[in-house]
């Protein structure tokens, strides 16, 4: 878990400098008469973020982990294997919505996950593979008006509405 | 559709399955005369070039529902707010759906200053110009505790305060900036610019004695007028506004030239099918001669009518390339570019 | 008393059948849309505004508050039972709520909440029929110096929120308030922090969007790993002697329903605030002042009193200025005020002489739409709770569509789905690190009103902080703003001092012994 913790700590610290250098392309000083300019806040925010996420990476390394903790890996026994598990599928979706639309992407992703994961009978996957985007579909496309993303079949739903 | 070419096998092994799942009888898809007779056959996504409750908001949604009960259009409009970048976020999705006929745009005058001032690799040439539905104006305003009765005393105020007198406007940029400007230019006065995020906010700002003057759409100001609250000296117009006869134009005080408007108009993606135009077009066309648009327009001291108001066609064309040289012009005077 | 006339008056019009239908409807909708992670009640009015097209005004406006109101008691149901705020007005409840759930007493936190809601509500819509006309005049005065010191209070109650490493939660509302810079820097008109030149960036970094990713994907990530199964969560069948066991516990809660109402009411009335941060000031208080402040983040029924009765409070506060003045309180009021425009009304000082109907009609069915909320969300608990029987393995797959569809609901984006699901990420090691995921969630809430008001007074003071002590041009012209920044000065000096004189007690003891 130490490690962990130090890694995460000097990662913001590099994610701070990234916020800093960006933020610097606007004034970051006292503009005269005005107040401060608009990298003003995001710079010096990101510098402090950045100190203090240094201060925390030291204060982990020297003293160590809170004691409850220390022992403890980051990740449990299998643990990464679960969470790969629905963070790639659920990646891998999000990349399908703009090919494939919304609705098919989410019924690939629910398929898997419930019949491979889950290892839910057949039935149960395909009803919750169908009737989840049915309902989505039915509310957001139908009810609340919210088109969702539809990639390259969107002439194929003209035939929905 | 727009990448429909590269990817056709695709659609047509997924089009073929679905025609085979749903059976015979649910195969309208293949339009007989796309050109003769467009219509719409989804919902048209209606983009807002700002912020939910803002001036074009409201004025998106009125138009969503006039045409929703004259059932003008088989498919609804969908009001989309995309406000980010002062309109830029916008302007790239309007520009990303290319010969989308399902989009259209209800703009401000960002439609021509975010392009000036940010590099975003788009001008308003990039899309088709469907319909002006209306030219907002400008007036200056006090609050009336003030004792400032005309523009006189006010150039006369705001000079005795030696530049740290507060102007209350929207974003820098901005419409209200860029008469401010214009204001300072023609009476060689200098004022504290302070920038709020919309024009009801710099509305209230004023009544509550933050700022010492604003350059309100009368729309933004009319409710505070009306109690007593707020008062005109001078319209940025060329002729009196029928709303507010006993306010002066700057025309009148001897500043020809002190004229600005914000510009409400419709515009789609470039590259979209004449027949859709033309439908977009006859739309708009019902819509701005409608009782209810009529009175939205008069209560808010809108000019909808006659010389300022409704505008198609090329002589829409010709209005935006003057809109733009007008602000490029004062944007350089400003500095901003 | 001429008010109680006019509230006559107005229940005589709200509870006409077709009023009395869209309240309903509004608060059965606006539950359901609350709980939704991704749809808050600003969306939801947005987007069920046209359907009041096809009935009067009066009718109208009772619909979307009905919608206002049901979704603050819809915001706090997937708080409790799944750990996903859905709304941001909802993420103070998720503190206790959530233990609690995972204690088995869902439905406890969860009749807790609605009553909570109710009551916060009820004593707001009170104080709105009472004192109307002479609390928009006092919401006028809030300027930029006024707003920047309000929020100075407002931070100060964040420090309670973190775990362990103080460090840590300043890290946490850094990344909040960085994250609330991106997009259009409003003061001088231009685009900042948008990574070089990511379109994606230009809208800024949506609320919703961090908290559906960091709330909602992060939660799934961490509860996979635990491998936390049906038997794990423990789900309880609700019975009828549950609801009235917990109303009843509650009453002992008086302290905590005061503080959160009062507290709601003005943050919601004030520009600019809301009911978000009235959550979480009323969350601090509550537990400052509480008897078992411990007990506070473990699951007690107080620290779910304490937001739910304060957001309910201040959304109907929110609903104030929107009213008399024509000045939203809370975004969703600020869609509310272009509905009022669209219909024909002009919002603003004349709508209470003009439109007498309207105003009063639509107070009446607040008290309508209150009782409505209750008693539906007291009912339909046992529903809710069903979601807690649900397998892990369809449970999961389940939120991350939902939250990958509500990702893209708020700004139309397919960008901010991806950003969702990074958030994701990054939650999942925040809470694996004890990096506090509130104090981001609500910096982001509250990072640009604070940095806009900032530079706004200090432009009108021409550089000059003392405006935030009162004074403009060497004139004392600002002690609202006064008042509070003495307030937060205090607050945040006392736990300093209080350190200091700590210390120096154990030394002056060391020297004794």
């Amino acid at each position: 878990m130490r490690r962990a913790d130090v890694a995460l700590a000097f990662g913001l610290a590099a994610l701070a400098v990234v916020f800093a250098w960006y933020a610097q392309e606007l004034p970051i000083g006292w503009v005269h008469g005005e107040g401060p300019g608009g990298g003003f806040f995001p710079f010096w925010l990101s510098i402090i973020m950045g100190t203090v996420a240094v201060v925390v990476g030291v204060q982990e390394f020297v003293r160590g982990s809170a004691p409850d903790r220390a022992a403890k890996r980051f990740f449990t026994e299998g643990g990464l294997k679960q969470v790969l598990l629905i963070a790639i599928p659920g990646f891998i979706m999000v990349a399908l919505v703009d090919v494939i639309s919304t609705y098919l992407a989410a019924i690939i992703f629910l398929l898997f996950y419930t019949r491979w994961i889950g290892k839910h009978p057949w039935w149960i996957s395909l009803l919750v593979a169908v009737t989840v985007p049915v309902g989505i579909f039915l509310l957001f496309e139908k009810f609340l008006l919210i088109p969702l993303p539809k990639g390259y079949l969107d002439e194929l739903f003209y035939i929905f509405y | 559709m727009r990448r429909l070419k590269i990817n056709q096998w695709i659609f047509v092994t997924v089009l073929g399955f679905l025609l085979i799942l749903l059976g015979p009888g649910t195969g309208p898809l293949t339009d007989t005369d796309a050109e003769a007779a467009w219509q719409p056959k989804k919902p048209i996504t209606f983009v807002i070039m700002a912020g939910k409750g803002g001036g074009a908001d409201r004025i998106a949604r009125l138009m969503q529902k006039i045409v929703q009960q004259h059932g003008w259009s088989p498919q609804p409009l969908i009001p989309v707010n995309k406000p980010g970048g002062a309109g830029a976020e916008a302007l790239r999705f309007l520009k990303d759906h290319h010969g989308d006929s399902h989009v259209i745009m209800v703009t401000l005058n960002s439609f021509f200053t975010t392009p000036l001032r940010a590099n975003l690799g788009l001008s308003y040439r990039d899309f088709t110009p469907v319909a002006r539905m209306a030219m907002d104006t400008f007036i200056l305003w006090v609050n009336s505790n003030s004792p400032i009765e005309n523009v006189n005393e006010y150039v006369k105020a705001v000079k005795s305060k030696h530049g740290t007198w507060k102007m209350g406007g929207t974003g820098k940029g901005q419409e209200d900036s860029l008469v401010t400007g214009m204001l300072q230019e023609a009476y060689g006065i200098k004022t504290t610019y302070v920038p709020y995020k919309g024009g009801g906010k710099v509305a209230s700002e004023l009544i509550g004695g933050h700022v010492d003057s604003t350059v309100n759409n009368p729309s933004e100001q009319i409710s505070w007028f009306e109690a007593g609250r707020s008062r005109p000296l001078a319209a940025f117009t060329p002729e009196r506004l029928p709303q507010f006869p006993k306010v002066p134009t700057f025309q009148e005080l001897g500043k020809g030239g002190m004229v600005y408007y914000m510009q409400r108009s419709i515009n789609a993606p470039g590259g979209i099918p004449n027949a859709a135009r033309q439908w977009y077009v006859e739309l708009f066309t019902k819509l701005s001669k409608s009782e209810e648009w009529q009175t939205y327009c008069k209560k808010k001291a809108l000019h909808c009518t006659g010389e300022l108001g409704f505008l198609t066609g090329r002589d829409l064309g010709k209005f935006f390339a003057t809109e733009d040289a007008k602000h490029k012009k004062l944007l350089k005077a400003m500095g901003e570019i | 008393m001429e008010v109680f006339g006019n509230l006559l008056y107005g229940f005589s019009i709200a509870i006409t059948p077709l009023n009395l239908a869209m309240a309903i409807l509004g608060v059965v909708l606006g539950t359901a849309i609350g709980a939704m992670p991704g749809l808050g009640s600003v969306n939801g009015v947005a987007i069920l505004l046209p359907i009041t097209f096809a009935v009067p005004p009066t009718a109208g406006i009772i619909f979307l508050s009905a919608i206002y109101y049901g979704a603050m008691y819809g915001g706090a149901i997937s708080s409790i039972t799944l750990n996903i705020p859905g709304a941001s007005t909802a993420v103070a409840t998720t503190f206790d709520g959530y233990p609690m759930a995972k204690k088995g007493r869902a439905a406890q936190a969860l009749v807790g909440a609605a009553v909570s809601s109710f009551i916060g509500g009820t004593v707001s819509i009170i104080l709105f029929t009472l004192f109307a006309p002479p609390l928009a005049e006092f919401a006028l005065r809030f300027g930029p110096a006024e707003t920047f010191t309000l929020m100075l209070l407002a931070y100060a109650t964040f420090a309670g929120l973190g775990g362990g490493n103080p460090l840590k939660t300043i890290i946490a509302t850094l990344i909040g308030l960085i994250l609330s810079t991106v997009g259009l820097d409003i003061i001088s008109g231009r685009p900042r922090m948008i990574f070089g030149d990511i379109a994606g960036f230009y809208h800024g970094v949506n609320f919703l969007v961090l908290a559906i990713g960091l709330y909602g994907i992060g939660e799934i990530l961490f509860s996979a790993e635990e491998r936390l199964v049906a038997g794990d969560r423990v789900a309880v069948k609700v019975r009828l002697r549950d609801i009235l066991s917990t109303i009843k516990e509650m009453v002992k809660y008086k302290r905590a329903f005061t503080i959160g109402s009062l507290l709601g009411f003005f943050v919601g009335m004030l520009p600019a605030a809301g009911a978000t941060p009235a959550s979480f000031m009323s969350y601090s208080v509550v537990k400052r002042f509480s008897k078992h402040p411990e007990a506070f983040g473990t699951g007690t029924i107080e620290g779910v009193i304490a937001p739910e009765t304060a957001n309910n409070a201040a959304s109907t506060g929110a609903m104030l200025p929107m009213l008399t003045l024509g000045i939203p309180g809370s975004p969703t009021t600020a869609v509310m005020l272009g509905a009022l425009v669209v219909w024909g009304l002009l919002p603003g000082p004349m709508l209470f002489i003009e439109h007498r109907e309207f105003v009063w009609g639509l107070i009446a069915s607040l008290y309508i739409a209150n009782v409505l909320a209750v008693l539906i969300n007291l009912f339909a608990i046992p529903l809710f709770t069903m979601i807690l029987w649900l397998p892990f393995t369809i449970l999961a797959p389940l939120i991350i569509v939902v939250c990958a569809v509500g990702g893209y609901a708020p700004t139309f984006s397919v960008f901010d789905m991806w950003l969702a699901f990074i958030f994701g990420l990054a939650g999942y090691v925040f809470r694996k690190l004890d990096y506090p995921l509130a104090p981001m969630v609500l910096a982001l809430v509250l990072g640009n009103g604070t940095e806009v008001s900032l530079r706004q007074s200090l432009i009108m003071s021409h550089g000059s902080i003392s405006i935030f002590f009162g004074f403009e041009g060497g004139v004392f012209s600002h002690p609202i703003a006064a008042a509070l920044m003495w307030t937060s000065v205090a607050l945040y000096a006392i736990p300093v001092v209080g350190a200091i004189i700590r210390h120096f007690r154990r030394r002056v003891a060391l020297a004794k012994t």
